[in-house]
């Protein structure tokens, strides 16, 4: 019974012009959207080519100081475009490391003026790219809807809910089959419209995909697939609790601009009205005001007590004004959950390496490493200061460098035993989808809740 | 006609808002009847066959079946009956026999093709049995549901207003194809409705309900004027 009702379901949403819609829609927006994620990367990665090549041939010719060991074993891992971006577009990781440099504070590569923002186009920042989460929140999930609304209150106004419920059919088994059937119905445009865009990607294109990279793109699709389902049964459920298509479709509607569209600034509202603390602006005043109140306080005789102290209460305050912002962030996620195409929108942007938590990791692991670099730096500074006698010229970090630097007829190189892959263990799939492990329940809590409460309205269902 | 195919008792359904739709009803149709439950809109008559056929749960009372306790086993006893809905649209993108086929699926029953074109047939569908049912009139619509509720070769059939959204000439090609089924397939028919002019022609008895109770019965035959039938019935009505 359960498979004659899905079958049915199946075939009369496929053969109906709003199938026929989704799919060109889905074909159209997901492999124009690749194409467009496809150029970028292609863009990026050119960039990415000439940066690196500049970067390294600096540290050859010994013309930029030490710093640019870091900035280019930061830039090499951290600004590498990675093959799903021409799925899941965003910002990459930015590693922080405080507003000012002071004495042997280094800027990582990724805010440095030259090499700090990762790439991209002005056309693609004015006009955005619709990626894979924005198929599955925006366009599926509205798909979903438009295929479930009338599921019930439909058939019920067709008289056909009464003469299929004339026969020997449980309850139950007419709403798994329609679940089951619709649900497909659903998921085949947009399974057909990932294998084309993937196809496009690796075969037309030409981006080397990973097997790591297959792998997540199985998880996106399968969390799509689950996203999708939980719109279609959030249609039917209203479907079951309203007596008019009508009435069901504006009451879906409503539901799915909220959980689509409205709830990110419910999440951000929600965020700031609960988490106190201080706004950007007051943080950069407070940031700067600290060189002031230190300098009046210790003079320029205790210069170097002063750069120290300075040092230590701005990368305190850096660090207090970072955590409420991770705060801030927590709480608007954990609120966002109540969406599930939110939550799809964090599994995607996890997977594809671009989750604010990878990035708090990598924020921790780079800041190791800097201090590992600069006090590495520093003991060799001074036990060169210590062999010459004195400050070792007056261009500062720059006397040191790797190509090695004259001074006085002394020529020293900086060869630092520190190195980036000692710090930095960029996550798996494993981590990163244990990174979103909230968000993967709430997708699956969305599923069976949403089909208790089908199930129940559908069994108290007035048929006449 | 020794045999009942269906048999209430006491039969009671308060709604919500303290309507007595159904009140205190015992009714009893034989193998082979035709009967018609007449009365105005509001007698109770549709609420009637709700809860013969499981859609609504009775207050009291009790339904059988062919011999099935129909409130204890309403899946075993759905396995008889076959219903013509009022005004039943069928899956408008499918073909006649596509819908049938569906049907014939879920009826438990094995029923195979050569069976659906003989229902097609019967309700005089054959030459669209492979268009749309979107594309079909009022009456072939109609010819269609009907077809849908002989499919499983009920014991008992139940038509809800089976004249209803009907032409003239609609009304009567429908009730002629009652009467051939009638007579050919000798099943068991209960007819809601409230035009009892056509009900007359195809009726053995009419129960003339009104607020919730069957007041009289009346055997068809036995009724030479049905104007004032129907009179007197909106008279008592009000």
């Amino acid at each position: 019974m359960i498979r004659t009702i899905a079958k049915k379901e199946f075939l009369e949403n496929v053969l109906s012009r709003k199938f026929l819609l989704a799919f060109i829609l889905a074909v159209i927006i997901l492999g124009t959207g690749v194409v467009a994620m496809c150029s970028s990367y292609e863009e990026k990665k050119d960039w990415y080519d000439t940066q690196l090549n500049s970067l390294e041939q600096q540290l050859e010719n010994g013309t930029s100081g030490y710093t640019a060991i870091a900035e280019t074993e930061l830039f090499k891992v951290l600004e590498e475009p990675g093959a799903l971006s021409t799925l899941i577009s965003g910002q990459q990781t930015t590693v922080q490391l405080g507003l000012g440099t002071v004495g042997t504070m280094l800027t990582a590569a990724s805010s440095s003026e030259e090499t700090s923002s990762s790439y991209t186009s002005p056309l693609w920042e004015r006009f955005g790219m619709l990626d894979l989460t924005f198929i599955i929140g925006f366009l599926m999930s509205l798909m979903a809807i438009i295929f479930s609304y009338n599921s019930i209150s439909g058939e019920k106004e067709n008289g056909t809910l009464k003469l299929t419920l004339t026969n020997s059919v449980p309850k139950d088994h007419v709403l798994l089959g329609k679940y089951i059937g619709g649900t497909a119905s659903v998921l085949l445009p947009f399974v057909l419209s990932m294998i084309i865009a993937l196809s496009i990607v690796a075969v037309v294109v030409g981006i080397p995909f990973s097997s790591a990279d297959y792998l997540a793109i199985g998880v996106l699709v399968l969390v799509g697939c689950a996203t999708i389902s939980a719109f279609y049964l959030l249609g039917v459920l209203v479907s079951s609790l309203t007596k008019r298509s009508a009435v069901s479709l504006l009451v879906c509607l409503f539901i799915w601009i909220f959980l689509a569209q409205g709830i990110g600034n419910v999440a951000s509202l929600t965020a700031t009205a609960t988490t106190s603390g201080m706004s950007y602006d007051e943080y950069r005043q407070e940031y700067l005001s600290i060189s002031q109140e230190v300098m009046r306080e210790y003079g320029r005789e205790n210069m170097r007590q002063a750069l120290e102290i300075i040092q230590e209460r701005q990368t305190a305050l850096a660090t207090e004004f970072r955590a409420q912002q991770e705060a801030q962030l927590n709480v608007a996620l954990s609120v966002s959950m109540i969406s599930p195409a939110e939550s799809y929108t964090n599994v995607g942007q996890a997977l594809a390496g671009l989750s604010s938590a990878e990035g708090e990791q990598i924020q921790e692991q780079v800041s190791d490493y800097i201090a590992a670099l600069s006090k590495e730096y520093t003991e060799w500074a001074a036990a060169q200061r210590e062999n010459q006698g004195g400050f070792p010229g007056q261009d500062g970090e720059n006397f040191f460098r790797p190509g090695g630097v004259t001074n006085g007829g002394t020529s020293e190189t900086f060869t630092p035993t520190v190195h980036l892959e000692d710090y930095y263990q960029p996550w798996g799939i494993s981590e990163r989808v244990g990174s979103v492990t909230n968000d993967l329940v709430a997708i699956v809590m969305f599923n069976i809740l949403l089909f208790v409460g089908a199930y129940v309205a559908f069994l108290r269902y007035d048929v006449r | 006609m020794t045999e009942p195919m269906v048999e209430i008792k006491n039969l009671v359904k308060v709604f919500e808002d303290g309507t007595r739709a159904v009140d205190g009803v015992n009714l009893e149709i034989m193998k082979g009847e035709t009967f018609a439950l007449f009365g105005p809109n509001g007698a109770g008559k549709t609420t009637m066959l709700h809860l013969m056929l499981d859609f609504i749960p009775p207050d009291k009372g009790s339904i059988t079946i062919a011999g099935i306790d129909a409130l204890r086993h309403p899946l075993e006893a759905k396995k008889h009956v076959g219903l013509i809905a009022e005004s039943a649209k069928l899956y408008e993108i499918f073909s006649a026999r596509r819908n049938l086929r569906y049907f014939a699926d879920l009826s438990g029953k094995k029923i195979s093709n050569k069976e659906i074109d003989k229902v097609l047939e019967t309700v005089g569908l054959s030459h669209a049995a492979d268009r749309a049912v979107g594309k079909f009139s009022a009456g072939m619509g109609r010819r269609l549901v009907v077809g849908v509720g002989l499919l499983k070769r009920p014991d008992l059939l139940i038509l809800d207003e089976p004249w209803t959204a009907l032409d003239p000439e609609g009304a009567v090609e429908l009730s002629e194809l009652l009467n051939q089924l009638k007579k050919k397939e000798k099943i068991t028919m209960l007819i809601s409705t409230h035009d009892i002019f056509q009900a007359h022609k195809v009726a053995d008895r009419i129960g003339i309900m009104v607020k919730g109770k069957i007041r009289k019965i009346v055997e068809a035959s036995e009724v030479k004027d049905v104007e004032s039938l129907y009179l007197k019935t909106v008279e008592v009505a009000k």
